[in-house]
């Protein structure tokens, strides 16, 4: 993330690969997120963010800690919304089952508003597999029902050979279900990635 | 009418792997509340 460095955050390494920081001390982790806030809130809401929001998916499930996708139902005079998000040591979130008339936005790895919910350290990190393996409940049983119900998952500017990956995979269901059909859309497609999909 | 919408979307990619022409398969699985979008940050930084 080179708007770190751009905005001078303080930490004292960056794990590149992981996309994990080690930060000295805890002001710095705050700042940090507000800098990350800052960066989100720059983006601005454009013509495929509006787009997407008109394909009546169930569920819109984000990776990043952005509210983009909250901002667009409500800029383009859509429902809200359901809204959800991976809690630290809490339990999830109550919803209702997603539909197209009442759809879902989870971001999975945390949300800009709680900062304690983001993952960016390996502290964040150990207490995210914690909850997933030893407590199963990184997301609302409801939604992860729904997950292993769909016939298609569609990704969208999804890093393919980032660790989180094959943690959200597995949370589909979809290494046990063969039949799984997987839509993806990237800029730099490799033999790699190709045969992930293709898997 | 979103048929469309998901066609542009194709569109906005270089490249899709598979490449979506089972359009038919998503919309009515997007119908049938059976399909799930993902987005992630290459989303922002290819927009």
């Amino acid at each position: 993330m080179s708007f770190f460095k751009q905005n001078k955050v303080a930490y004292q390494e960056h794990y590149e690969e992981e996309e994990l920081f080690l930060f000295k001390q805890a002001f710095e982790r705050t700042k940090a997120c507000r800098q990350i806030k800052h960066f989100y809130n720059e983006i601005p809401i454009n013509e495929q963010l509006r787009k997407i929001v008109q394909i009546p998916f169930h569920v819109y499930l984000t990776i990043t800690p952005d509210k983009l996708l909250h901002k667009t139902f409500e800029k383009s005079g859509h429902p809200p919304p359901q809204i959800a998000y991976y809690k630290k040591d809490t339990e999830p979130q109550k919803i209702k089952t997603p539909t197209k008339s009442n759809p879902l936005v989870y971001n999975a790895f945390g949300i800009l508003d709680n900062k304690e919910s983001m993952i960016l350290t390996h502290d964040d990190l150990y207490h995210y597999f914690k909850t997933i393996f030893k407590q199963g409940r990184s997301m609302p049983q409801q939604l992860k029902t729904t997950l292993n119900e769909v016939d298609n998952i569609v990704f969208l500017g999804v890093p393919f050979r980032k660790w989180y990956m094959h943690l959200l995979l597995r949370e589909f269901g979809d290494h046990e279900n063969k039949d799984i059909v997987r839509h993806a859309a990237d800029q730099n497609i490799t033999d790699d990635i190709r045969n992930f999909c293709d898997q | 009418m979103f048929y469309r919408i998901i066609l542009s979307l194709k569109k906005m990619s270089v490249t899709t792997i598979p490449p979506i022409p089972e359009i038919d398969e998503i919309h009515d699985s997007i119908i049938e509340n059976k399909c799930v979008l993902v987005l992630g940050p290459n989303f922002y930084a290819d927009a």
